[in-house]
């Protein structure tokens, strides 16, 4: 009888297999103690379920609460469903995967930015040997010429086969050190987009321009002023 | 009877002196300080004094507005501070404190963080090179001009020739600030310009001021705060920098100011920078050696008046910019050679 009603717990929380629940539904109608307990466990996965609903609702409406005593006294009721513990992984991977495509895209498309004519399309991998005749330019006759045709023609980058390397913001050397990130990462498989790889060159170039007092516009504005979208 | 022409020539002199006198008076006042003069006390006070404004920044049929706040040298200590933050357009934050630039991307959650030059320059214009480029421009005060509520004078550096662009600034007449300057090509196009429309020159900036607007929580960063001496534990010399590369040309006038190995964020092994200037024009050239991971840079980028370019030397990256004509960029990125035993 005890085994059957441990059976029958399982069954009340879908843990048994095809064959066993064939087998013990086939004692349940025989046997009315069965039937009974049966019952019973019903009615008291049901209050639990009720239970489980109105605290999630509750948590909803305020998540700082502390966990009440009768949650905690039936962990089992507190445990929620495989895919309620596995969402968090499934859309980790689903946005992974995601980004993976969108990256692959991203450089399809930067690939074929290859075609502009302002481009050097040679995309071998070894470099060329000698100085190659830069790439030929169009002389653009408008007053504005600010479209973004630095191109990464070559192949997408590789997976990454070192250790990502960290370097440390300083914290206590300035307000800056402030902003609310302590810990710089420059990890391969998040490669700096071109245009703020350019950034970072132009920037070198600005401070030496500015250090230097040399009259003109303001160099940042090229920064603030640029989206890398254009 | 005779007597009459004396007296009519005579005030006739006195008239024309008077009128000579005045003309020449008010042309001195038009023409104002010598151009040198005030370029001189414009990189000064570009330098010292605290203020904050709003500009708007066009290039073509584009116009963005920007905010700019800047303590000057002496304000708490001897660092300048600047933060510029864009009012329109993509959500920018450039913040500067003498020890490095903090570029704040909130359109794309990204952070980059470069260090500023470790040595401070004395200021081209204050050095006395503007003295030394009249063969290559024409700097003139051309006029005044009401600029932000504020009298200017306007100084026009023209180049001799198109391996350069021209500028036009607008002198505060009172601060000696540039309140509006522009960029023009060798046919006078105006390239890009910058035209304050508000400006407050201040006594002190508060520290909250020079705070960044965006949190940047959770952003990408991409930052390298490695020393550049550390790269192998001494600082690399002008002759060790070059070795192995010759630029064959550039522009009249242009000459080398320095020549070191650094760490940008944009890469993972030391980059060789040169800087080479006419006095004015400036152009930086970027070397670093070609990784597995690194994918090269080729082609070029204009981002108003400044341009960029990248080609592969080698199995170097080779990276060019600089605020000239693009066919002049050109030219001095494919005269750049590598010598494999220099």
């Amino acid at each position: 009888m005890r085994e059957n009603l441990e059976l029958l717990s399982a069954m009340v929380d879908d843990e048994l297999d095809v064959a066993t629940q064939q087998s013990l539904t086939d004692k349940l109608l025989e046997d009315a103690a069965l039937k009974g307990a049966w019952r019973r466990y019903n009615l008291i996965g049901e209050a639990l379920r009720e239970n489980y609903a109105r605290d999630r609702e509750r948590d909803s409406r305020n998540p700082g609460r502390i966990l009440t005593p009768e949650i905690i006294r039936n962990p089992r009721a507190t445990r929620p469903s495989w895919a309620t513990r596995f969402l968090p992984l499934a859309a980790t991977v689903v946005v992974t995967v995601m980004g993976t495509i969108a990256a692959t895209n991203l450089f399809q498309s930067e690939s074929s930015i290859s075609d502009l004519p302002a481009l050097s399309t040679d995309s071998g991998s070894p470099p060329t040997p000698k100085p190659e005749s830069t790439p030929a330019v169009t002389t653009n006759n408008s007053t504005i010429r600010d479209t973004a045709r630095l191109a990464q023609v070559d192949t997408p980058p590789v997976q990454p086969t070192v250790e990502p390397r960290t370097t440390e913001m300083r914290t206590d050397e300035s307000r800056l050190a402030a902003i609310p990130v302590t810990t710089v990462r420059y990890e391969e498989s998040q490669p700096m987009q071109q245009d703020q790889r350019l950034d970072s060159y132009i920037v070198n170039f600005n401070e030496q321009r500015v250090n230097r007092g040399v009259p003109g516009v303001h160099p940042y504005v090229r920064i603030v002023g640029y989206n890398t979208a254009q | 009877m005779t007597q009459m022409p004396y007296r009519i020539s005579q005030r006739l002199v006195v008239s024309l002196l008077i009128s000579i006198a005045a003309h020449t008076a008010v042309a001195a006042n038009r023409t104002g300080p010598h151009a040198s003069d005030l370029l001189y006390h414009m990189a000064e006070a570009t330098r010292s004094l605290h203020y904050t404004g709003t500009f708007v920044y066009q290039r073509g049929n584009q116009i963005d507005s920007m905010k700019i706040v800047h303590r000057g040298e002496g304000g708490g200590d001897d660092s300048e501070y600047e933060r510029m933050i864009s009012l329109s357009g993509p959500a920018r934050e450039v913040i500067r404190d003498g020890s490095k630039v903090v570029c704040i991307y909130a359109d794309n959650r990204s952070v980059i963080v470069e260090k500023s030059p470790s040595s401070k320059y004395f200021p081209l214009a204050l050095s006395g090179s503007l003295d030394s480029i009249n063969e290559i421009y024409q700097i003139n005060v051309e006029g005044e001009e009401r600029v932000a509520g504020r009298e200017t004078w306007s100084v026009a550096i023209r180049p001799v020739d198109a391996d350069r662009y021209g500028y036009v600034i607008w002198v505060d007449r009172d601060s000696k600030l540039p309140l509006k300057s522009t960029v023009v090509d060798h046919h006078k196009t105006v390239l890009e310009q910058v035209q304050f429309t508000s400006i407050t020159v201040l006594d002190s900036i508060p520290d909250d001021w020079l705070e960044p607007e965006y949190s940047s929580a959770g952003y990408s960063w991409y930052a390298n705060t490695k020393p550049d001496s550390e790269n192998d534990g001494e600082a690399v010399t002008m002759a060790r920098s070059t070795a192995g590369w010759t630029i064959e040309w550039l522009p009249a006038g242009f000459k080398m100011l320095e020549a070191h190995e650094q760490m940008v964020s944009a890469s993972r092994v030391p980059v060789r920078h040169w800087v080479y200037s006419d006095g004015l024009a400036m152009v930086s050239v970027f070397i670093e050696k070609l990784d597995d991971v690194k994918i090269p840079l080729r082609g070029y980028s204009s981002r108003g008046a400044v341009n960029a370019l990248g080609r592969v030397e080698q199995d170097y990256q080779v990276t060019v910019v600089g605020e000239i004509p693009l066919d002049t960029l050109q030219r001095i990125a494919a005269s750049i050679v590598h010598r494999s035993n220099p």
